[in-house]
């Protein structure tokens, strides 16, 4: 009998394991994918060796690459980018840690309130939430990020756009400002040289600027894991768990275990409740299957996994919400053509934005060839100059919207990858009932059915089409004033990156799954902590930060509920997750 | 048993092969003929063919068009041997691989004979001389774990979709059960039983919209119908597998039980998409430079020289830090 599982160690999981364990339960923390314990030596720089999705490093797959990926059902032209292993997707993202938009939470009164999602707000207040967001800016760190060419690039255009500054961690109007990100600021010869051998830990700290945040970040080579620029929870929130006996009087190391993929949540009724009981694993090497029972079962597998795994294990759903309300961010892709050297394949991938409060968000994103052309393929509205399946909108950006293929792709390509600046448009999508995750007809594999990932190519509330349009509007108007050449307007088929909300925590029980201190509605002392928790699309902002305070809170509504604890965030002071005791221990 | 074949295959290219006169994707002919109801054949929700069974229609069906290329005066006359054992299994590989490299070259045009026939020859290096669709036939071969369920819908949507276009389906529905049971050996000792070849399907996915889009390209040079096709023919398939009235997959669609319409052609509708991306990210990678065991890349990708990627190849570190905007460092807590 453990105090808590938790199932999944993506980017919320291993938040709630890490701070439960410094307060000393003892806590089992299962991950369906791999642990790459020792990544210089398992990862590498090459865009296919990591990311193909068949047999990459970063895969939605068990630990063993020769076996297939694990199948998910998706019903239209998407993909869905999502990782398995310890880290989760975390293991692949940017580092990105905006706050989410004051607007989206209860009791916003704001001059723009009614420019949100206001029939799904968080059941909570902004100003409530402001310490749980502190709180993980500290311990992971979030810092502010350094400049590369890429970035002076879009700061020009910015300010020729007409754009002000932000200088608030808070949004609080129409701005651009560097990221605030969880990538280490470079120090000693980081960002420097490309000499790797002047690139060592401690000669380098930080980040230095090899441009292949993507494919897993083990930079500065030979720094102790929980000093590896990039903060991916495999490098912040799981050493601080494993050391968490070192950095909290009374804390408890929590234990992972990895390639366990959870086949069901066990539960039973107990009066007019149902109670989760514990759960049941099975290590997919050797095929054994385990179960285990916990006082708290804390669902973590991923806002597609985590509706799976409920509708395998039998729990009740009965205002069918389960799954549900899926967003995504309905993502857009604007690049533009330079004559001059852009940087877009150096640095950090992506470290300046622009917000627009009511709208969404703009980032400027640096990539690698193989990733370039996949963007540059993916398109609702067809083939440039061939077809437009209906769309193949014109506007201010040049020529017809859709994928570049043939002779054009190959000659924007040979125009050569650090000529180009890529935006991506971050869209604040409603909440849309009809989008979500749904058991596959498809054969069911080891571990139950598979899960079927409905999401509408167009079918977006009339605000959410709004809000992407006004934001390839500015996208375009931004790269034109930073002085591209040519202008490209892709119209992206969903690319399911930032995915949360299908199992949303929100004011009403009539279109949510759990209550606001992240419990589940109709299962008592199981609780949700990744992204499928967030009440909605956070008005665009990427959704870790987010997803990671509010795993915080969810800790500490666990502590008190179920072990008669009490609240840390208002009292005590964050353990920052590069601390030296934790370094000892790596 | 072959002769069985031989002779449907003859008769049916002696009575034209798309006697409808579909001649355009956009074949009403092929929507004024609904199925009376939303059974199977067989009046049941799951239809009884095997994964055996599509496998070989599928193998006969690529056997069919890529004797086109082999015998492109006669491609009725499918030679006896080609329905045994290796050589068949050969001839329905082969023809994958030239579906792969038609697609490969959608994306990036080489001086290859592909690139050639779709009407966008270039001297610069492409994906097809360094196994872009050998890269690429792999990954569709075991990037899904496509099982019989899936498998037994495509079988009965293509042979009914073709039937419904007139083209005579009964080469591909007809094969004996000996006939079908080697060949089955074949393909389950190369595929494990949980994954069907992702490839085939997809091949033959292009190729059924090729021949609607051009019957002609049922013989020609090159091994497949849709290498056959222009750049623009190509990119009419696509339109067809995912515009927004998807044509294509709604004649295989309605064909299929009820529980997996959707689910069917969505997911051929995601095949279809994924196709140009996946393949994008392929051609423009290191695909089959990269050594696992030593991390080496090596040679050279052709992409990385055409986009001027990392002209010292994969580093660690750059000299890209140009400082902090505004020489701002941090942003207080509470600002």
């Amino acid at each position: 009998m453990r105090d808590v599982i938790v199932i999944g160690a993506g980017g919320g999981g291993p938040v709630v394991a890490a701070e439960l364990a410094g307060r000393g339960l003892d806590v089992l923390v299962l991950e369906g994918g791999p642990r790459h314990a020792d990544p210089a030596n398992q990862w590498s720089r090459a865009e296919n060796d990591a990311n193909n999705p068949n047999d990459g490093y970063f895969r939605f797959g068990p630990e063993d690459r020769s076996k297939p990926a694990w199948f998910r059902e998706w019903t239209t032209n998407l993909f869905a980018w999502q990782l398995s292993g310890v880290g989760g997707t975390t293991q692949h993202y940017y580092g990105n840690s905006p706050r989410p938009m004051p607007g989206v939470f209860r009791g916003y009164v704001g001059a723009d309130a009614g420019e949100y999602d206001t029939e799904h707000r968080f059941p909570f207040s902004y100003d409530e939430f402001v310490p749980y967001l502190e709180w993980v800016e500290a311990t992971l760190p979030v810092q502010t990020a350094a400049m590369g060419t890429k970035e002076a690039l879009m700061f020009r255009g910015c300010e020729g756009a007409g754009l002000p500054v932000q200088t608030s961690r808070n949004i609080t109007r129409p701005a651009f400002r560097p990221q605030q990100n969880a990538v280490l600021q470079p120090g000693g010869n980081a960002g420097r040289t490309d000499r790797s051998d002047l690139l060592v830990y401690p000669a380098a700290t930080g980040c230095t600027f090899c441009g292949h945040c993507f494919q897993g970040c083990y930079t500065p080579l030979r720094a102790p894991r929980n000093l590896l620029a990039k903060r991916s929870t495999d490098n912040s929130y799981v050493p601080l768990g494993l050391a968490a006996d070192a950095v909290r009087p009374g804390g408890r190391p929590f234990e992972l275990l990895a390639d366990s993929f959870v086949q069901s949540i066990r539960h039973e009724q107990q009066g007019p409740h149902v109670v989760a009981k514990g759960v049941t694993w099975r290590n997919n090497t050797t095929g054994e299957i385990f179960s285990e029972d916990a006082h708290v079962v804390v669902l973590a597998g991923g806002a597609t996994e985590s509706p799976r795994l409920w509708f395998n294990s039998g729990l009740p759903n009965p205002n069918d919400w389960v799954g549900r309300g899926h967003t995504d961010h309905f993502f857009d892709w604007v690049v533009g053509s330079f004559d001059e050297y852009t940087g877009n394949s150096k640095g950090v991938n992506s470290a300046a934005r622009m917000d627009y409060p009511g709208r969404g968000g703009i980032e400027n994103v640096g990539l690698g060839p193989a990733i370039q052309a996949f963007t540059l393929s993916l398109s609702d509205s067809g083939a440039r100059g061939f077809y437009g399946n209906g769309r193949g909108f014109t506007g201010s950006w040049d020529g017809p919207a859709g994928r570049l293929v043939g002779n054009e792709l190959k000659d924007l390509m040979m125009g050569g990858i650090d000529h180009l600046l890529n935006l991506l448009v971050i869209t604040d999508d409603h909440v849309e009932p009809g989008n979500r995750i749904t058991p596959s007809l498809f054969p069911a594999d080891e571990n139950g059915a598979p899960a079927k990932i409905d999401i509408s190519l167009r079918g977006r509330k009339r605000r959410t089409l709004e809000n992407r349009e006004f934001m390839v509007r500015e996208a375009v108007k931004i790269l034109r004033a930073a002085g591209a050449k040519k202008v490209y307007r892709l119209d992206w088929a969903p690319l399911l990156l930032h995915v949360h909300s299908s199992m949303r925590m929100g004011e009403s029980e009539r279109n949510s799954v759990l209550e606001s201190t992240a419990e589940a509605r109709w299962v008592k002392r199981l609780f949700i902590a990744d992204n499928s928790a967030l009440a909605n699309s956070l008005g665009g902002p990427n959704p870790t930060l987010t997803t990671q305070a509010l795993a915080t809170r969810t800790a500490e509504k666990i502590f008190r509920l179920y072990f008669d604890g009490d609240t840390w965030v208002d009292k005590e002071a964050p353990v920052e997750s590069t601390d030296p005791r934790i370094s000892a221990r790596m | 048993m072959v002769d069985y074949a031989a002779r449907e295959l003859t008769h049916a290219a002696n009575q034209s092969f798309l006697p409808n006169g579909a001649t355009c994707l956009n074949f009403p002919q092929s929507t004024t003929h609904p199925r009376p109801d939303a059974l199977t054949p067989s009046g049941g929700l799951v239809d009884p063919v095997s994964r055996r069974t599509f496998l070989s229609r599928a193998s006969m069906f690529g056997a069919l068009v890529s004797a086109g290329t082999l015998l492109p005066l006669a491609p009725w006359s499918l030679p006896r041997a080609s329905a045994q054992g290796g050589t068949l299994m050969d001839s329905v590989e082969a023809f994958s691989l030239d579906t792969m490299r038609g697609i490969c070259v959608m994306v990036m045009p080489g001086p290859d004979p592909w690139s050639r026939q779709q009407g966008t020859p270039r001297t610069d290096p492409g994906p097809v001389e360094v196994g872009g669709g050998e890269f690429m036939k792999d990954l569709f071969d075991n990037y899904l774990a496509m099982g019989d369920q899936l498998a037994r819908p495509l079988a009965l949507g293509l042979g009914e979709a073709l039937s419904d276009l007139g083209v005579r389906a009964e080469p591909f529905l007809g094969l004996e059960e000996e006939e079908g049971r080697r060949i089955d050996e074949i393909l389950g000792y190369v595929y494990s039983d949980r994954v069907l070849p992702l490839s085939l399907p997809v091949a033959l996915l292009f190729n059924f919209g090729a021949l609607l889009a051009a019957p002609t390209s049922i013989a020609g040079p090159l091994g497949s119908p849709f290498s056959r096709l222009s750049l623009t023919d190509k990119f009419r398939v696509l339109e067809a597998i995912e515009g927004p009235v998807p044509e294509l997959l709604s004649v295989i669609d309605r064909s299929l039980p009820v529980p997996l319409r959707a689910s069917a052609s969505g997911f051929l509708r995601f095949a279809g998409g994924i196709l140009l991306q996946g393949t994008a990210f392929g051609v423009y990678s290191e695909m089959n430079a990269y050594d696992p065991a030593t991390g080496v890349v090596e040679p050279r990708p052709v992409s990385w020289d055409l986009t001027h990627y990392r002209p010292d190849g994969l580093v660690d570190g750059h000299d890209e830090f140009i400082g902090y905007f505004q020489d701002r460092t941090e942003v207080p807590a509470d600002a």
